[in-house]
Protein backbone atom coordinates (compact mmCIF):
# COMPACT_ATOMS: atom_id res chain seq x y z
CA UNK A 1 0.00 0.00 0.00
CA UNK A 2 2.70 2.34 0.86
CA UNK A 3 4.56 1.28 -2.16
CA UNK A 4 1.48 1.73 -4.38
CA UNK A 5 0.86 5.50 -2.92
CA UNK A 6 4.99 6.06 -3.47
CA UNK A 7 4.33 5.63 -7.50
CA UNK A 8 0.88 7.30 -7.87
CA UNK A 9 3.26 10.00 -6.20
CA UNK A 10 5.63 9.66 -8.56
CA UNK A 11 3.22 9.36 -11.49
CA UNK A 12 1.39 12.73 -10.58
CA UNK A 13 4.54 14.44 -10.48
CA UNK A 14 6.20 13.18 -14.00
CA UNK A 15 2.70 14.53 -15.30
CA UNK A 16 2.65 17.58 -14.21
CA UNK A 17 6.19 17.94 -15.53
CA UNK A 18 5.80 16.78 -18.57
CA UNK A 19 2.96 18.52 -19.46
CA UNK A 20 5.09 21.47 -18.11
CA UNK A 21 7.78 20.20 -20.67
CA UNK A 22 5.76 20.41 -23.39
CA UNK A 23 4.77 24.00 -22.55
CA UNK A 24 8.10 24.91 -23.29
CA UNK A 25 7.70 24.07 -27.21
CA UNK A 26 4.82 26.55 -27.95
CA UNK A 27 5.81 26.29 -31.69
CA UNK A 28 4.96 22.85 -31.62
CA UNK A 29 2.14 22.46 -29.94
CA UNK A 30 0.08 25.11 -31.94
CA UNK A 31 1.44 23.71 -35.02
CA UNK A 32 0.58 19.92 -34.41
CA UNK A 33 -2.95 21.90 -32.71
CA UNK A 34 -3.76 23.21 -36.75
CA UNK A 35 -2.49 20.18 -37.95
CA UNK A 36 -3.48 17.31 -36.59
CA UNK A 37 -7.43 18.27 -36.15
CA UNK A 38 -6.95 19.03 -40.17
CA UNK A 39 -6.09 15.55 -41.01
CA UNK A 40 -9.23 13.81 -39.30
CA UNK A 41 -11.34 17.11 -40.61
CA UNK A 42 -10.16 15.39 -43.81
CA UNK A 43 -10.52 11.95 -42.87
CA UNK A 44 -14.33 12.41 -41.93
CA UNK A 45 -14.22 14.47 -45.32
CA UNK A 46 -13.93 11.49 -47.01
CA UNK A 47 -16.34 9.30 -45.08
CA UNK A 48 -19.20 11.94 -45.95
CA UNK A 49 -18.00 11.65 -49.76
CA UNK A 50 -17.85 8.24 -49.84
CA UNK A 51 -21.01 7.55 -47.93
CA UNK A 52 -22.83 10.30 -50.62
CA UNK A 53 -21.62 8.24 -53.33
CA UNK A 54 -23.34 5.43 -52.04
CA UNK A 55 -25.78 6.10 -49.58
CA UNK A 56 -24.57 3.59 -47.15
CA UNK A 57 -21.28 1.19 -46.47
CA UNK A 58 -22.38 -2.49 -46.23
CA UNK A 59 -25.14 -0.95 -44.04
CA UNK A 60 -23.82 0.99 -42.41
CA UNK A 61 -25.17 4.66 -42.36
CA UNK A 62 -23.23 8.36 -42.59
CA UNK A 63 -24.04 8.69 -38.90
CA UNK A 64 -22.81 5.03 -37.76
CA UNK A 65 -20.15 5.91 -39.20
CA UNK A 66 -19.30 8.83 -37.67
CA UNK A 67 -20.07 7.08 -34.05
CA UNK A 68 -17.23 4.56 -35.31
CA UNK A 69 -14.70 7.04 -36.71
CA UNK A 70 -15.21 8.65 -33.14
CA UNK A 71 -14.43 5.71 -31.45
CA UNK A 72 -11.84 4.69 -33.10
CA UNK A 73 -10.22 8.65 -33.48
CA UNK A 74 -10.68 9.37 -29.36
CA UNK A 75 -8.64 6.07 -28.34
CA UNK A 76 -5.84 7.17 -31.16
CA UNK A 77 -5.72 10.28 -29.04
CA UNK A 78 -5.40 8.62 -25.80
CA UNK A 79 -2.47 5.78 -27.23
CA UNK A 80 -1.08 8.67 -28.41
CA UNK A 81 -0.75 10.52 -24.93
CA UNK A 82 0.21 7.19 -23.74
CA UNK A 83 2.63 5.47 -25.67
CA UNK A 84 4.45 7.79 -27.94
CA UNK A 85 7.72 6.80 -26.08
CA UNK A 86 7.14 3.27 -27.37
CA UNK A 87 7.98 4.88 -30.99
CA UNK A 88 11.34 6.08 -30.58
CA UNK A 89 12.24 3.09 -28.08
CA UNK A 90 14.60 1.29 -30.54
CA UNK A 91 16.48 4.40 -30.63
CA UNK A 92 16.95 5.03 -26.97
CA UNK A 93 17.68 1.60 -26.54
CA UNK A 94 20.84 1.29 -29.08
CA UNK A 95 21.68 4.71 -27.64
CA UNK A 96 21.77 3.91 -24.06
CA UNK A 97 18.82 6.07 -22.70
CA UNK A 98 17.36 3.88 -20.41
CA UNK A 99 20.35 3.46 -18.25
CA UNK A 100 18.77 6.00 -16.21
CA UNK A 101 15.94 3.88 -15.29
CA UNK A 102 17.96 1.21 -14.33
CA UNK A 103 19.82 3.66 -11.98
CA UNK A 104 16.45 4.40 -10.36
CA UNK A 105 15.04 2.57 -7.30
CA UNK A 106 11.59 1.78 -8.85
CA UNK A 107 10.59 -0.55 -11.85
CA UNK A 108 11.24 -0.15 -14.66
CA UNK A 109 8.08 0.08 -17.10
CA UNK A 110 6.48 1.71 -14.69
CA UNK A 111 9.24 4.33 -15.33
CA UNK A 112 9.11 3.79 -19.07
CA UNK A 113 5.54 4.46 -19.11
CA UNK A 114 4.56 6.98 -16.39
CA UNK A 115 7.99 8.73 -16.93
CA UNK A 116 7.36 10.70 -20.05
CA UNK A 117 3.50 11.16 -21.19
CA UNK A 118 2.97 12.99 -24.51
CA UNK A 119 1.23 15.78 -24.01
CA UNK A 120 1.26 17.07 -27.61
CA UNK A 121 -1.02 14.33 -28.21
CA UNK A 122 -3.79 16.58 -26.67
CA UNK A 123 -3.68 17.73 -30.15
CA UNK A 124 -5.07 14.32 -31.53
CA UNK A 125 -7.26 14.00 -28.43
CA UNK A 126 -9.66 17.15 -28.73
CA UNK A 127 -10.58 16.37 -32.19
CA UNK A 128 -11.08 12.62 -30.86
CA UNK A 129 -13.39 14.30 -28.42
CA UNK A 130 -15.35 16.45 -30.93
CA UNK A 131 -15.19 13.34 -33.43
CA UNK A 132 -16.52 11.29 -30.43
CA UNK A 133 -19.26 13.49 -29.53
CA UNK A 134 -20.40 14.54 -32.55
CA UNK A 135 -20.76 11.04 -33.41
CA UNK A 136 -22.87 9.84 -29.80
CA UNK A 137 -24.93 13.04 -30.63
CA UNK A 138 -25.95 11.82 -34.33
CA UNK A 139 -26.37 8.24 -33.54
CA UNK A 140 -28.18 9.60 -30.27
CA UNK A 141 -26.00 7.11 -28.22
CA UNK A 142 -28.12 6.44 -24.87
CA UNK A 143 -25.62 6.87 -22.09
CA UNK A 144 -27.38 3.86 -19.95
CA UNK A 145 -25.31 2.09 -16.80
CA UNK A 146 -25.06 -0.61 -19.42
CA UNK A 147 -23.94 1.40 -22.14
CA UNK A 148 -21.81 4.23 -20.44
CA UNK A 149 -20.09 1.03 -19.20
CA UNK A 150 -19.26 -0.91 -22.34
CA UNK A 151 -18.28 2.33 -23.63
CA UNK A 152 -15.72 2.82 -21.17
CA UNK A 153 -14.43 -1.16 -21.41
CA UNK A 154 -14.60 -1.01 -24.90
CA UNK A 155 -12.26 2.70 -25.08
CA UNK A 156 -9.70 1.48 -22.60
CA UNK A 157 -9.05 -1.60 -24.41
CA UNK A 158 -9.04 0.18 -27.78
CA UNK A 159 -6.28 2.24 -26.08
CA UNK A 160 -4.17 -0.64 -24.71
CA UNK A 161 -4.39 -2.77 -27.89
CA UNK A 162 -2.63 -0.24 -29.84
CA UNK A 163 -0.40 0.54 -27.35
CA UNK A 164 0.29 -3.27 -26.70
CA UNK A 165 1.32 -3.29 -30.19
CA UNK A 166 3.74 -0.53 -30.73
CA UNK A 167 5.38 -1.56 -27.11
CA UNK A 168 5.96 -5.20 -28.13
CA UNK A 169 7.21 -4.51 -31.83
CA UNK A 170 9.25 -1.59 -29.95
CA UNK A 171 10.50 -4.06 -27.47
CA UNK A 172 12.36 -5.88 -30.31
CA UNK A 173 15.31 -4.05 -30.38
CA UNK A 174 16.39 -5.08 -26.65
CA UNK A 175 16.99 -8.20 -28.90
CA UNK A 176 18.13 -6.93 -32.83
CA UNK A 177 20.35 -4.05 -31.79
CA UNK A 178 18.49 -2.34 -34.40
CA UNK A 179 15.02 -0.15 -34.65
CA UNK A 180 12.10 -1.03 -35.79
CA UNK A 181 10.32 1.69 -37.49
CA UNK A 182 7.43 -0.03 -38.01
CA UNK A 183 4.82 1.85 -35.41
CA UNK A 184 3.40 4.49 -38.17
CA UNK A 185 2.77 1.49 -40.32
CA UNK A 186 0.93 0.03 -37.28
CA UNK A 187 -1.02 3.39 -36.57
CA UNK A 188 -2.45 3.54 -40.43
CA UNK A 189 -3.16 0.20 -40.18
CA UNK A 190 -5.08 0.85 -36.89
CA UNK A 191 -6.98 3.66 -38.12
CA UNK A 192 -7.83 2.87 -41.26
CA UNK A 193 -9.35 -0.89 -40.26
CA UNK A 194 -11.36 1.32 -38.27
CA UNK A 195 -12.83 4.36 -40.36
CA UNK A 196 -14.87 1.98 -42.66
CA UNK A 197 -16.90 -0.71 -41.62
CA UNK A 198 -14.94 -4.02 -41.67
CA UNK A 199 -17.89 -6.27 -43.14
CA UNK A 200 -17.67 -4.15 -46.16
CA UNK A 201 -13.97 -6.18 -47.13
CA UNK A 202 -13.41 -9.58 -48.22
CA UNK A 203 -13.84 -12.36 -46.34
CA UNK A 204 -10.12 -13.05 -46.06
CA UNK A 205 -9.39 -9.32 -44.84
CA UNK A 206 -11.97 -9.68 -42.55
CA UNK A 207 -10.18 -12.80 -40.89
CA UNK A 208 -7.00 -11.45 -41.24
CA UNK A 209 -7.79 -8.50 -38.73
CA UNK A 210 -9.87 -10.27 -36.75
CA UNK A 211 -8.10 -13.42 -35.93
CA UNK A 212 -4.38 -12.67 -37.06
CA UNK A 213 -3.96 -8.84 -36.42
CA UNK A 214 -6.26 -7.54 -33.77
CA UNK A 215 -6.84 -4.02 -35.39
CA UNK A 216 -10.41 -4.29 -35.49
CA UNK A 217 -11.31 -4.88 -32.23
CA UNK A 218 -10.41 -1.16 -31.19
CA UNK A 219 -13.54 0.12 -32.53
CA UNK A 220 -15.61 -1.77 -35.04
CA UNK A 221 -16.44 -4.81 -33.07
CA UNK A 222 -17.23 -2.45 -30.06
CA UNK A 223 -19.36 -0.32 -32.52
CA UNK A 224 -20.93 -2.45 -34.57
CA UNK A 225 -22.94 -4.42 -31.50
CA UNK A 226 -24.00 -0.65 -29.77
CA UNK A 227 -25.02 -0.17 -33.88
CA UNK A 228 -27.01 -3.40 -33.88
CA UNK A 229 -24.85 -4.71 -37.06
CA UNK A 230 -24.29 -7.55 -38.60
CA UNK A 231 -20.58 -8.74 -39.09
CA UNK A 232 -18.04 -11.67 -39.51
CA UNK A 233 -18.30 -12.28 -35.51
CA UNK A 234 -21.94 -11.31 -34.05
CA UNK A 235 -22.59 -11.59 -30.26
CA UNK A 236 -25.70 -10.40 -28.47
CA UNK A 237 -24.02 -8.79 -26.21
CA UNK A 238 -20.55 -7.95 -24.47
CA UNK A 239 -17.70 -7.36 -27.74
CA UNK A 240 -16.58 -4.15 -25.31
CA UNK A 241 -15.60 -6.39 -23.11
CA UNK A 242 -13.30 -9.28 -25.20
CA UNK A 243 -12.17 -5.62 -26.30
CA UNK A 244 -10.96 -4.77 -22.95
CA UNK A 245 -10.09 -8.27 -21.87
CA UNK A 246 -8.16 -8.26 -25.32
CA UNK A 247 -6.41 -5.11 -24.89
CA UNK A 248 -5.82 -6.29 -21.54
CA UNK A 249 -4.01 -9.89 -22.22
CA UNK A 250 -1.77 -8.20 -25.24
CA UNK A 251 -0.78 -5.58 -23.12
CA UNK A 252 0.47 -7.92 -20.39
CA UNK A 253 2.00 -9.79 -22.86
CA UNK A 254 3.87 -6.73 -24.36
CA UNK A 255 5.03 -5.78 -20.92
CA UNK A 256 6.50 -9.18 -20.23
CA UNK A 257 8.43 -9.04 -24.01
CA UNK A 258 9.60 -5.45 -22.87
CA UNK A 259 10.67 -6.69 -18.75
CA UNK A 260 12.48 -9.85 -21.15
CA UNK A 261 14.22 -7.46 -23.21
CA UNK A 262 15.19 -5.18 -21.06
CA UNK A 263 16.61 -7.80 -19.54
CA UNK A 264 18.95 -8.22 -22.33
CA UNK A 265 19.66 -4.18 -22.13
CA UNK A 266 23.56 -3.85 -22.89
CA UNK A 267 23.38 -0.08 -22.72
CA UNK A 268 25.69 1.79 -25.16
CA UNK A 269 29.69 2.14 -25.49
CA UNK A 270 30.21 5.45 -23.52
CA UNK B 1 32.94 -5.83 5.52
CA UNK B 2 33.62 -4.32 2.61
CA UNK B 3 31.39 -2.03 1.19
CA UNK B 4 32.24 -3.11 -2.33
CA UNK B 5 33.10 -6.80 -3.45
CA UNK B 6 33.74 -7.95 -6.99
CA UNK B 7 34.60 -11.32 -7.99
CA UNK B 8 36.20 -12.61 -11.57
CA UNK B 9 33.36 -10.39 -12.94
CA UNK B 10 33.22 -10.71 -16.69
CA UNK B 11 30.77 -9.00 -19.36
CA UNK B 12 30.84 -10.39 -23.14
CA UNK B 13 28.67 -8.62 -25.67
CA UNK B 14 27.66 -10.13 -28.56
CA UNK B 15 27.28 -7.70 -31.54
CA UNK B 16 26.23 -8.24 -35.40
CA UNK B 17 28.97 -7.89 -37.62
CA UNK B 18 27.75 -5.57 -39.76
CA UNK B 19 29.28 -6.00 -43.42
CA UNK B 20 30.25 -3.60 -45.61
CA UNK B 21 28.22 -1.96 -48.42
CA UNK B 22 24.96 -2.79 -50.01
CA UNK B 23 25.70 -6.30 -50.84
CA UNK B 24 26.98 -6.76 -47.40
CA UNK B 25 23.67 -5.45 -45.50
CA UNK B 26 21.68 -7.32 -48.25
CA UNK B 27 23.96 -10.54 -47.16
CA UNK B 28 23.30 -9.64 -43.48
CA UNK B 29 19.51 -9.80 -43.55
CA UNK B 30 19.93 -13.41 -44.06
CA UNK B 31 23.04 -15.07 -42.58
CA UNK B 32 24.81 -12.62 -39.29
CA UNK B 33 28.36 -13.22 -38.03
CA UNK B 34 28.21 -13.19 -33.89
CA UNK B 35 30.75 -11.27 -32.82
CA UNK B 36 31.80 -11.21 -29.36
CA UNK B 37 33.66 -8.25 -27.71
CA UNK B 38 34.83 -9.36 -24.16
CA UNK B 39 34.92 -5.81 -22.33
CA UNK B 40 35.49 -7.41 -19.01
CA UNK B 41 37.44 -10.36 -18.63
CA UNK B 42 38.20 -11.16 -15.26
CA UNK B 43 38.07 -8.78 -12.38
CA UNK B 44 38.20 -9.14 -8.56
CA UNK B 45 38.66 -6.26 -5.86
CA UNK B 46 37.20 -5.42 -2.86
CA UNK B 47 36.79 -1.68 -1.19
CA UNK B 48 36.13 -0.74 2.24
CA UNK B 49 34.13 2.10 3.58
CA UNK B 50 35.30 5.50 3.23
CA UNK B 51 37.99 4.51 0.50
CA UNK B 52 38.45 6.59 -2.88
CA UNK B 53 39.93 4.80 -5.13
CA UNK B 54 40.92 5.92 -8.60
CA UNK B 55 39.83 3.17 -11.50
CA UNK B 56 41.78 4.08 -14.36
CA UNK B 57 43.32 2.45 -17.37
CA UNK B 58 43.00 3.32 -21.28
CA UNK B 59 40.44 3.55 -23.48
CA UNK B 60 38.18 0.86 -24.16
CA UNK B 61 39.57 -1.08 -21.33
CA UNK B 62 36.42 -1.73 -19.72
CA UNK B 63 36.20 0.81 -16.81
CA UNK B 64 32.43 1.84 -17.42
CA UNK B 65 31.69 -1.28 -18.27
CA UNK B 66 32.69 -2.38 -14.86
CA UNK B 67 30.86 0.39 -13.23
CA UNK B 68 27.67 -0.08 -15.48
CA UNK B 69 27.48 -3.72 -13.73
CA UNK B 70 27.80 -2.52 -10.53
CA UNK B 71 25.41 -0.26 -10.76
CA UNK B 72 22.82 -2.70 -11.78
CA UNK B 73 22.62 -1.25 -15.07
CA UNK B 74 24.33 -3.92 -17.19
CA UNK B 75 24.21 -7.95 -16.35
CA UNK B 76 27.26 -9.56 -15.88
CA UNK B 77 28.19 -12.50 -18.02
CA UNK B 78 29.24 -14.43 -15.24
CA UNK B 79 31.10 -13.62 -11.62
CA UNK B 80 29.72 -11.66 -8.80
CA UNK B 81 29.07 -7.83 -7.30
CA UNK B 82 28.21 -7.35 -3.67
CA UNK B 83 27.26 -3.68 -2.83
CA UNK B 84 26.62 -3.03 0.79
CA UNK B 85 26.42 -7.15 0.75
CA UNK B 86 23.36 -6.93 -1.93
CA UNK B 87 23.92 -8.05 -5.63
CA UNK B 88 22.65 -5.87 -8.10
CA UNK B 89 21.79 -8.85 -10.29
CA UNK B 90 19.18 -10.21 -7.61
CA UNK B 91 17.82 -7.08 -6.46
CA UNK B 92 18.78 -3.99 -8.59
CA UNK B 93 16.68 -2.01 -6.55
CA UNK B 94 17.91 -2.34 -3.23
CA UNK B 95 21.18 -1.44 -4.25
CA UNK B 96 20.54 1.95 -6.44
CA UNK B 97 18.83 3.00 -3.69
CA UNK B 98 21.76 3.57 -1.82
CA UNK B 99 23.87 4.40 -4.81
CA UNK B 100 24.89 7.47 -6.51
CA UNK B 101 25.86 7.20 -9.97
CA UNK B 102 27.33 9.76 -12.58
CA UNK B 103 28.46 9.15 -15.92
CA UNK B 104 30.51 12.08 -17.30
CA UNK B 105 29.66 11.25 -20.84
CA UNK B 106 26.45 10.93 -20.76
CA UNK B 107 23.76 12.99 -18.36
CA UNK B 108 21.57 10.52 -15.54
CA UNK B 109 19.39 13.66 -15.70
CA UNK B 110 15.96 14.46 -17.97
CA UNK B 111 16.66 16.36 -20.89
CA UNK B 112 13.36 18.54 -20.59
CA UNK B 113 13.16 19.17 -17.81
CA UNK B 114 14.65 22.22 -15.39
CA UNK B 115 17.66 21.58 -13.35
CA UNK B 116 15.35 22.25 -10.14
CA UNK B 117 12.21 20.20 -11.65
CA UNK B 118 14.71 17.10 -11.84
CA UNK B 119 15.93 17.07 -8.67
CA UNK B 120 11.77 17.39 -7.21
CA UNK B 121 11.04 13.91 -8.91
CA UNK B 122 14.42 12.53 -7.95
CA UNK B 123 13.26 13.53 -4.16
CA UNK B 124 9.89 11.71 -4.89
CA UNK B 125 11.71 9.40 -6.70
CA UNK B 126 13.96 8.55 -3.81
CA UNK B 127 11.10 9.53 -1.05
CA UNK B 128 13.75 11.44 0.46
CA UNK B 129 12.83 13.41 3.94
CA UNK B 130 12.37 17.03 3.47
CA UNK B 131 14.66 17.82 6.04
CA UNK B 132 17.30 15.87 4.21
CA UNK B 133 16.52 17.22 0.81
CA UNK B 134 17.19 21.13 2.51
CA UNK B 135 19.89 19.93 4.08
CA UNK B 136 21.79 18.29 1.04
CA UNK B 137 20.54 20.83 -1.77
CA UNK B 138 22.31 23.29 1.31
CA UNK B 139 25.33 21.95 1.01
CA UNK B 140 25.29 21.02 -2.75
CA UNK B 141 24.43 24.73 -3.26
CA UNK B 142 27.45 25.94 -1.32
CA UNK B 143 30.19 23.38 -2.80
CA UNK B 144 28.67 23.33 -6.71
CA UNK B 145 26.94 26.96 -6.99
CA UNK B 146 23.46 25.59 -8.46
CA UNK B 147 21.71 29.23 -7.89
CA UNK B 148 22.02 30.35 -10.94
CA UNK B 149 21.42 27.18 -12.80
CA UNK B 150 18.70 25.63 -10.89
CA UNK B 151 15.90 27.03 -13.42
CA UNK B 152 17.25 26.38 -16.19
CA UNK B 153 16.40 23.10 -18.53
CA UNK B 154 18.50 20.65 -18.28
CA UNK B 155 19.25 20.37 -22.66
CA UNK B 156 20.28 24.02 -22.28
CA UNK B 157 23.25 23.75 -19.41
CA UNK B 158 26.83 23.91 -20.57
CA UNK B 159 29.14 20.69 -20.08
CA UNK B 160 30.55 21.94 -16.62
CA UNK B 161 26.95 23.46 -15.52
CA UNK B 162 25.40 20.19 -15.89
CA UNK B 163 27.88 17.71 -14.68
CA UNK B 164 27.25 20.01 -11.52
CA UNK B 165 23.86 19.45 -11.45
CA UNK B 166 24.48 15.25 -12.33
CA UNK B 167 27.23 15.26 -9.37
CA UNK B 168 24.27 17.19 -7.05
CA UNK B 169 21.41 15.16 -8.29
CA UNK B 170 23.70 11.90 -7.07
CA UNK B 171 23.95 12.94 -3.68
CA UNK B 172 20.54 14.16 -3.20
CA UNK B 173 19.39 10.85 -1.75
CA UNK B 174 22.56 10.60 0.82
CA UNK B 175 24.00 7.40 -1.11
CA UNK B 176 26.63 5.86 0.62
CA UNK B 177 28.58 4.59 -2.62
CA UNK B 178 29.27 6.82 -5.34
CA UNK B 179 30.15 5.80 -9.13
CA UNK B 180 31.80 8.79 -10.91
CA UNK B 181 33.01 7.45 -14.33
CA UNK B 182 35.01 10.70 -15.48
CA UNK B 183 33.23 13.53 -14.02
CA UNK B 184 35.72 15.92 -14.90
CA UNK B 185 35.86 15.07 -18.98
CA UNK B 186 36.15 18.00 -20.58
CA UNK B 187 35.88 20.56 -17.70
CA UNK B 188 37.97 23.79 -17.10
CA UNK B 189 40.67 24.09 -14.96
CA UNK B 190 38.04 26.05 -12.03
CA UNK B 191 35.00 23.78 -12.88
CA UNK B 192 37.66 20.58 -12.36
CA UNK B 193 39.08 22.11 -9.12
CA UNK B 194 35.20 22.81 -7.73
CA UNK B 195 34.23 18.84 -8.59
CA UNK B 196 37.28 17.71 -6.90
CA UNK B 197 36.81 20.35 -4.01
CA UNK B 198 33.26 18.23 -3.71
CA UNK B 199 34.67 14.72 -3.65
CA UNK B 200 37.05 15.46 -0.93
CA UNK B 201 34.48 16.78 1.01
CA UNK B 202 31.61 14.31 0.84
CA UNK B 203 34.70 11.97 1.56
CA UNK B 204 35.46 13.78 4.40
CA UNK B 205 32.22 14.68 5.90
CA UNK B 206 30.14 11.78 4.98
CA UNK B 207 32.72 8.97 4.88
CA UNK B 208 30.69 8.11 1.26
CA UNK B 209 32.77 5.05 -0.25
CA UNK B 210 34.13 6.98 -3.76
CA UNK B 211 35.16 4.93 -6.71
CA UNK B 212 36.58 7.44 -9.67
CA UNK B 213 37.13 6.88 -12.88
CA UNK B 214 39.04 9.25 -15.12
CA UNK B 215 41.95 10.14 -17.28
CA UNK B 216 43.03 13.21 -15.86
CA UNK B 217 46.00 12.15 -13.80
CA UNK B 218 45.78 15.32 -11.78
CA UNK B 219 42.21 13.97 -10.05
CA UNK B 220 43.92 11.02 -9.17
CA UNK B 221 46.71 12.54 -7.41
CA UNK B 222 44.68 14.77 -5.43
CA UNK B 223 42.31 12.37 -4.33
CA UNK B 224 43.11 8.87 -4.58
CA UNK B 225 45.07 7.20 -1.92
CA UNK B 226 44.22 3.57 -4.16
CA UNK B 227 44.04 3.09 -7.51
CA UNK B 228 43.16 0.46 -9.70
CA UNK B 229 44.69 -0.61 -13.40
CA UNK B 230 43.06 -2.38 -15.28
CA UNK B 231 43.43 -3.21 -18.93
CA UNK B 232 41.74 -5.47 -21.30
CA UNK B 233 39.38 -6.13 -18.94
CA UNK B 234 41.82 -7.43 -16.25
CA UNK B 235 43.04 -6.02 -12.82
CA UNK B 236 46.87 -4.99 -13.80
CA UNK B 237 47.53 -3.11 -10.47
CA UNK B 238 45.49 -2.46 -7.08
CA UNK B 239 47.73 -0.68 -4.30
CA UNK B 240 48.63 2.36 -3.03
CA UNK B 241 49.59 5.25 -5.61
CA UNK B 242 52.88 5.80 -3.31
CA UNK B 243 54.02 1.78 -3.24
CA UNK B 244 53.10 2.14 -6.98
CA UNK B 245 55.72 5.09 -7.61
CA UNK B 246 57.70 3.32 -5.56
CA UNK B 247 57.73 -0.26 -7.61
CA UNK B 248 57.61 1.28 -10.98
CA UNK B 249 60.31 4.31 -11.14
CA UNK B 250 61.99 3.80 -7.56
CA UNK B 251 63.94 6.85 -8.78
CA UNK B 252 64.17 10.46 -9.06
CA UNK B 253 65.91 12.89 -10.80
CA UNK B 254 68.16 15.74 -9.85
CA UNK B 255 69.03 18.48 -12.38
CA UNK B 256 71.47 20.90 -11.95
CA UNK B 257 72.95 24.00 -13.80
CA UNK B 258 76.62 24.57 -12.66
CA UNK B 259 77.94 27.95 -13.89
CA UNK B 260 80.61 26.00 -16.36
CA UNK B 261 80.43 22.49 -17.84
CA UNK B 262 80.99 19.60 -15.10
CA UNK B 263 81.70 16.00 -14.92
CA UNK B 264 80.95 15.06 -11.60
CA UNK B 265 80.20 11.48 -11.06
CA UNK B 266 79.04 10.21 -7.63
CA UNK B 267 79.01 6.30 -7.53
CA UNK B 268 74.79 6.08 -6.43
CA UNK B 269 73.88 8.63 -9.25
CA UNK B 270 73.76 7.68 -13.01
CA UNK B 271 74.52 10.53 -14.96
CA UNK B 272 71.34 10.53 -17.44
CA UNK B 273 72.48 13.87 -19.59
CA UNK B 274 75.22 15.98 -19.86
CA UNK B 275 74.66 19.21 -21.93
CA UNK B 276 76.63 22.25 -21.37
CA UNK B 277 76.52 23.18 -18.14
CA UNK B 278 72.99 21.38 -17.11
CA UNK B 279 73.55 17.80 -15.73
CA UNK B 280 70.95 15.44 -14.86
CA UNK B 281 71.29 12.68 -12.62
CA UNK B 282 69.20 9.38 -12.04
CA UNK B 283 69.39 8.20 -8.55
CA UNK B 284 67.66 5.44 -6.21
CA UNK B 285 65.32 6.88 -3.35
CA UNK B 286 66.37 4.47 -0.77
CA UNK B 287 70.36 4.70 -1.81
CA UNK B 288 71.09 8.40 -1.24
CA UNK B 289 69.27 11.52 -0.60
CA UNK B 290 68.73 14.04 -2.52
CA UNK B 291 70.33 16.05 0.28
CA UNK B 292 73.43 14.25 0.48
CA UNK B 293 74.00 14.27 -3.05
CA UNK B 294 73.16 17.80 -3.51
CA UNK B 295 76.27 18.34 -0.97
CA UNK B 296 78.36 15.86 -2.64
CA UNK B 297 78.32 18.05 -5.60
CA UNK B 298 78.29 21.33 -3.91
CA UNK B 299 81.69 20.31 -2.60
CA UNK B 300 82.97 20.05 -6.18
CA UNK B 301 81.68 23.24 -7.95
CA UNK B 302 79.81 25.58 -7.45
CA UNK B 303 75.78 25.42 -8.07
CA UNK B 304 74.02 28.16 -9.90
CA UNK B 305 70.56 26.17 -9.80
CA UNK B 306 68.99 22.96 -9.10
CA UNK B 307 65.45 21.01 -8.93
CA UNK B 308 64.39 17.61 -8.46
CA UNK B 309 62.15 15.85 -10.83
CA UNK B 310 59.62 12.93 -9.27
CA UNK B 311 59.11 10.21 -12.46
CA UNK B 312 55.74 11.93 -13.55
CA UNK B 313 52.43 9.85 -12.45
CA UNK B 314 51.88 10.02 -16.66
CA UNK B 315 55.24 8.15 -17.22
CA UNK B 316 54.14 5.57 -14.10
CA UNK B 317 51.26 4.73 -15.78
CA UNK B 318 51.72 4.67 -19.11
CA UNK B 319 54.03 2.08 -17.77
CA UNK B 320 52.15 0.49 -16.26
CA UNK B 321 49.66 0.40 -18.97
CA UNK B 322 52.06 -0.68 -21.37
CA UNK B 323 53.61 -3.40 -18.77
CA UNK B 324 56.82 -2.19 -19.73
CA UNK B 325 59.46 0.11 -18.23
CA UNK B 326 61.37 2.73 -19.86
CA UNK B 327 64.88 1.36 -19.08
N1 LIG C 1 26.97 -1.59 -25.18
C1 LIG C 1 28.05 -2.12 -25.77
N2 LIG C 1 27.92 -2.95 -26.81
C2 LIG C 1 28.99 -3.49 -27.40
N3 LIG C 1 30.25 -3.27 -27.03
C3 LIG C 1 30.47 -2.45 -25.99
C4 LIG C 1 29.38 -1.83 -25.31
N4 LIG C 1 29.89 -1.08 -24.30
C5 LIG C 1 31.22 -1.23 -24.34
N5 LIG C 1 31.58 -2.04 -25.36
C6 LIG C 1 32.97 -2.44 -25.70
O1 LIG C 1 33.60 -2.89 -24.52
C7 LIG C 1 34.92 -2.40 -24.41
C8 LIG C 1 35.11 -1.67 -23.10
O2 LIG C 1 34.36 -0.47 -23.12
P1 LIG C 1 34.26 0.52 -21.89
O3 LIG C 1 33.29 1.59 -22.26
O4 LIG C 1 34.00 -0.24 -20.65
O5 LIG C 1 35.72 1.14 -21.82
P2 LIG C 1 36.32 2.26 -20.88
O6 LIG C 1 37.40 1.64 -20.10
O7 LIG C 1 35.24 2.94 -20.13
O8 LIG C 1 36.95 3.24 -21.96
P3 LIG C 1 37.01 4.84 -22.02
O9 LIG C 1 38.19 5.24 -21.25
O10 LIG C 1 37.20 5.09 -23.47
O11 LIG C 1 35.73 5.36 -21.48
C9 LIG C 1 35.15 -1.57 -25.65
O12 LIG C 1 35.85 -2.37 -26.57
C10 LIG C 1 33.79 -1.26 -26.17
O13 LIG C 1 33.77 -1.18 -27.56
MG1 LIG D 1 34.37 4.85 -20.14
Amino acid sequence: MKKFKHYMSVAALSFRLSMQSCMEYPAAFIGWLISNPIQFLVGFATIKFVVEEFETLADWNFRELAFLYGMSVLTHGLSVIFFTKTWYMGWDIIHGELDRMRLRPMNTLFQFLAGDLNFFGITDLIPGLILFIYGCVSVDFRWTFSNTLCMICALIGGTLIRGAIYLAFGSTTFWTKSPLHISGFFQELFNRTNMYPLSMYPRAVQFVFTFIMPMSWVAFYPASEFMGKESMITLPYGMSFITLGLGIVLFAIACKIFSAGFGQYESAGS
Amino acid sequence: MPVIEVNHLKKQFKSVRKQKGLKGAVKGLFRSEKKIVTAVDDISFSIERGEIVGYIGPNGAGKSTTVKMMSGILRPTSGEILVNGISPVKDRKAVVKHLGVVFGQRTQLYWDLRLGESFELLKRIYDVPDEVYKENMSMMNEILDLKSIIDTPVRQLSLGQRMRGDLAAAMLHSPDVLFLDEPTIGLDVDAKHAIRRFIKEINETRKTTIILTTHDLGDIQELCRRIIIINKGVVIEDGSLDELIDRIAPYRELVIDFYTEQHIEHPNAKIVSSEGSRTVYRFMKDEISAAALIEYIGGKAKIKDIHLEEASIDDIIRIAYGGSSEE
